[in-house]
């Protein structure tokens, strides 16, 4: 066949440039470390990794959520213990009320205590959260959630949940746990309860057995208590191991989704330095041999 | 002797005559269009003796050396890979647009959801709540920048239809001139090669625009046609072609021949081929299906979330205001209407958006509704109808038959994408209610999946659900209508003022559940969280939002993809064409230089026959000294 010059150097010259552009096209993979670097580069996979990254942003949010969860529970579950330590504290004080040999002094020295205890319960129960909410703020709210008199909720009863995929609560039920807490006959508040043993405490003209009758009355309301805020904490104890586990579960989640991710859109170097390589021995043959047989002629001979 | 002196000076004629060829065929080499040529010989005549010598050699004509066939299957490959590569290009730069997924809309999208789940946390957190309003702002503005890109896309692919028609008009033109020429040429009886090279090269540069075919007359003037047989030279006279906006989207373009006799007429886009088709094809077809899908997705999701917005009340306790504003459809008539029916349509359910516009049509009697993606047909015999998510109605006047309209739908969503919001206070992450189990209940009723449908006047109205016995309930607050001995099963649903609830448990009579206003709507995060689900829910067409965007990217990768694939193959076809065109008519410099020698030694042998002829007569001459 003959070949026309013109046309086998412009043929030619065309090699070099598609060998040059695969020579690029690997270059850039190296340099992005990123087998796709366009849709049409792996249509089905970059279309995939859309879904992975995706994915990975819902975990993402996910895991913030639920380690803020982690963090109120954390929280809550210390109050708690600030709550029944000073319970155990109110409980002590009763006990030595119910003695029936304590003299009015004695009585107003343990209602003064009380008092104290009191005062401190209801700053550990309206506790802030830290992040402008309450410890036991229930579905919300703007200021203390327990009003001085502590039998007035400010807020609604209930609690505040977050997480999509596992529902998390990060504030507790102020009422059910303080205000109006159910009793076998109706609610009762542990500090009205308590605020009624103060009064007798301190009243100068109360009887010792007056005295005894109301410190053995409200020690069944502070027991009942200790005893629902223990339900409570069981229940925040569970929560934070189950969000353990599902923080555990996100972490392996992530892992897998990296690694997906990477099989997906990232560039196996090995493969791609060989294939660099050799695109590199592509374009240098074709040059060698354009740069001779272009230079050959018989006009040369002539 | 004369004689031989006649021979030898033929010859050295013929000699001249080639090495002149071969010169020509030389500084020729990379001529574009330039066909090689040959001095053909031929014997001279007899010089009247009995037995034939023949009186030296003759050039009959300086021929081109080429193959008509080869020509047409080179120019025919050449329309397929300009079409192909025209395609592909575009294509490529629109997969480009989609390159990056951390700056895509999928990730402007997932970032929105995460900000509703950061919300959800910290709904009285005023920067937390900005946020949100600024990954709306980022999402409204991606779709917009991405759906501008794309419109770009397209319009520069129109400017260079516009440039391509311009070279194809020019090159008509120059056809039409050489005819003149060639005719002029024809009458003088010389064979004008150089006029048939710059022939063949203008119709190879009219297919690389568009498909044209040639036939080439006895005097090697040529009658051109587009490929479906509308004539675009005949003679001296000529077509011009135009681009025109298409009847029914002028968004469009379409490929108009004006005749010389001042009549138009359309070629069908599958008619045209050459880079025009690669470009319409790649504006109007490939850019359009994307952009489509762009706007569907950015319409779903943008009135989800709207949808849910309205349903949550804000840190106010005002009902939720939009937090997207999105292009509302629009129907345009066609202007060779004759009725004066302006249609309208609207947007009824996001969810149920397809990826496309719309053709309507009315017949006298029906009106026929096209979706113009895939080709689906519904009739009605009467506006207004609901379809595909939208309600086109008859906004006024009366159409007439033969009437059609554009219903321009996933096209116009993105151009009114923003976000509308600027006041972090006004996102609704709250409900308006909130139910409160009675705090002296001594069963374990409750109420669970709370939810909203619609706000209405009574919404916000405190309802008491009192249990009468285990079994046993009445409802009262204002817009209940205060029913009473209700009968209790667990797990009931309740509706009333736009909420609806589960109660579940076993309540003892006298138990109660209230549901009245909620209270601190700044710190309420149920329809953040309600939001935040919206995220992977399937709100796009039965579809999630990221599946059907994953879709669009995938779809972006393998139309580039093949395309670039069909281009290389057609590209190839070209070449291979050319490679067997040129294999007849190009010119090969070894070749050339090895005719050059031959001719040399040819001239030299010639005057050699001159210069015997000449020591003949010398010799002659000299018997008579």
């Amino acid at each position: 066949m003959r070949i026309a010059t013109g046309y086998a150097q412009k043929v030619a010259l065309d090699g070099i440039t598609d060998r040059q552009a695969a020579l690029i096209k690997s270059q850039e993979q190296l340099s992005s470390g990123k087998r796709i670097n366009r849709p049409s580069d792996d249509p089905a996979a970059a279309a995939e990794a859309e879904k992975v990254r995706s994915r990975q942003a819902r975990m993402d949010a996910e895991k913030r959520a639920v380690g803020y969860a982690q963090q109120q529970l954390s929280n809550a579950d210390s109050t708690i213990g600030d709550a029944t330590s000073l319970l155990q504290t109110a409980r002590e004080t009763l006990l030595r009320g119910a003695n029936a040999t304590n003299n009015t002094s004695d009585r107003f020295t343990l209602g003064a205590n009380l008092s104290a205890i009191r005062e401190q319960l209801l700053a550990v129960a309206n506790r802030s959260d830290g992040t402008g909410g309450f410890v036991f703020g229930g579905q919300g709210a703007t200021s203390a959630p327990i009003a001085a008199d502590g039998t007035t909720y400010n807020a609604q009863p209930g609690t505040v949940q977050v997480g999509q995929e596992l529902s998390s609560p990060v504030s507790l039920d102020g009422r059910a746990n303080f205000t109006a807490s159910p009793t076998a006959t109706g609610t009762e508040s542990i500090f009205a309860q308590l605020d009624a043993a103060i009064a007798v405490f301190k009243d100068p003209t109360a009887t010792a057995a007056s005295a005894a009758a109301i410190a053995q009355s409200t020690l069944g309301s502070v027991d009942r208590s200790i005893d629902r805020l223990s339900v409570t904490r069981a229940m925040v104890g569970e929560r934070l191991n189950a969000i353990d586990t599902h923080l555990r579960d996100l972490e392996k989640g992530t892992i897998d989704n990296a690694a997906r991710m990477s099989s997906l859109v990232d560039v196996d170097f090995a493969a791609a330095i060989s294939s660099m390589a050799q695109n590199q021995t592509t374009v240098e043959a074709a040059l060698k041999s354009y740069s001779t047989i272009a230079r050959m002629s018989l006009f040369n001979f002539l | 002797m004369s004689n031989l002196l006649r021979i030898g000076s033929s010859a050295l004629n013929a000699a001249s005559i080639q090495l002149q060829t071969t010169g020509q065929n030389i500084a020729n080499a990379s001529t574009p269009g330039y066909v090689r040529r040959e001095a053909m010989l031929q014997e001279a005549g007899n010089n009247g003796l009995s037995g034939f010598i023949g009186q030296g050699v003759n050039v009959a004509q300086i021929q081109r050396v080429y193959d008509e066939f080869l020509v047409r299957e080179s120019n025919a490959n050449r329309s397929g890979a300009a079409q192909d590569t025209a395609r592909s290009d575009g294509l490529n730069r629109l997969d480009n647009l989609f390159g990056d997924p951390e700056t895509g809309m999928g990730a402007a999208y997932d970032s929105l959801v995460s900000s509703f789940a950061d919300v959800t946390a910290h709904p009285a957190d005023s920067s937390a709540r900005s946020a949100v309003l600024a990954q709306v702002s980022a999402f409204a503005s991606r779709a917009a920048q991405i759906d501008g890109q794309m419109q770009q896309l397209a319009s520069s692919a129109h400017g260079q239809m516009s440039t391509e028609i311009n070279k194809a008009n020019d090159t008509l033109k120059s056809l039409a001139a050489l005819n003149q020429r060639l005719g002029n040429a024809h009458a003088s009886l010389s064979t004008p090669n150089n006029l048939y090279d710059e022939r063949d090269k203008l119709l190879g540069d009219l297919n690389a625009v568009m498909r044209a075919n040639a036939t080439i007359g006895a005097n090697g003037a040529v009658t051109v046609a587009s490929s479906r047989g509308e004539p675009l030279v005949v003679g001296n006279n000529f077509a011009q072609l135009k681009l025109v906006s298409n009847e029914l989207d002028a968004s469009k373009l379409d490929v108009q021949v004006m005749r010389s006799n001042g009549t138009s007429v359309q070629l069908a886009p599958s008619e045209l081929g050459g880079k025009l088709a690669g470009l319409a094809q790649f504006a109007d077809s490939d850019v359009g299906e994307a952009r489509a899908r762009l706007g569907q997705i950015t319409a779903a999701v943008a009135i989800s979330f709207n949808n849910r917005q309205a349903l949550g009340i804000d840190a106010t306790g005002t009902a939720g205001q939009a937090l997207f504003g999105i292009g509302s459809p629009t129907v345009s008539p066609v202007a060779a209407n004759t009725g004066n029916a302006q249609i309208t349509a609207a947007i009824t359910t996001g969810s149920a958006l397809k990826a496309s516009d719309y053709s309507i049509s009315f017949d006298g009697t029906q009106y026929s509704l096209t979706r113009l993606s895939d080709s689906n047909v519904q009739t009605f015999a009467s506006l207004p109808q609901v379809v595909d998510g939208l309600t086109v109605s008859l906004g006024s006047g009366t159409p007439a038959a033969g009437d059609k309209f554009l219903l321009r739908a996933a096209s116009s969503y993105v151009s009114g994408v923003k976000s509308m919001l600027t006041n972090p206070s006004r996102l609704a992450t709250a409900l308006p209610v909130t139910t409160v189990p009675g705090s002296a209940n001594t069963g374990d009723l409750s109420a669970s999946g709370l939810d909203i449908s619609a706000i209405g006047a009574n919404t916000s109205q405190p309802v008491s659900i009192s249990f009468t016995g285990t079994g046993t309930f009445n409802v009262t607050g204002t817009g209940t209508g205060n029913p009473t001995g209700l009968t209790y099963t667990p797990g009931m649903t309740l509706s009333y003022n736009g909420w609806s609830l589960k109660l579940s448990g076993a309540p003892k009579a006298g138990d109660t559940m209230q549901v009245v206003a909620t209270v601190n709507p700044a710190g309420d995060n149920r329809n953040a969280r309600a939001m935040q689900s919206l995220g992977d829910a399937s709100n796009v067409d039965g579809a999630k939002v990221i599946d059907r965007y994953a879709d669009l990217v995938g779809e972006v990768g393998t139309r580039a993809q093949s395309a670039k694939a069909t281009g290389d193959m057609s590209q190839r076809l070209f070449e291979d064409a050319e490679s067997a065109r040129t294999s007849v008519s190009g010119v090969n410099l070894d070749e050339e230089a090895a005719r050059m020698l031959e001719y040399q030694q040819a001239y030299q042998a010639a005057a050699k026959v001159i210069a015997t002829a000449n020591q003949m007569f010398q010799s002659l001459l000299q018997s008579f000294a």
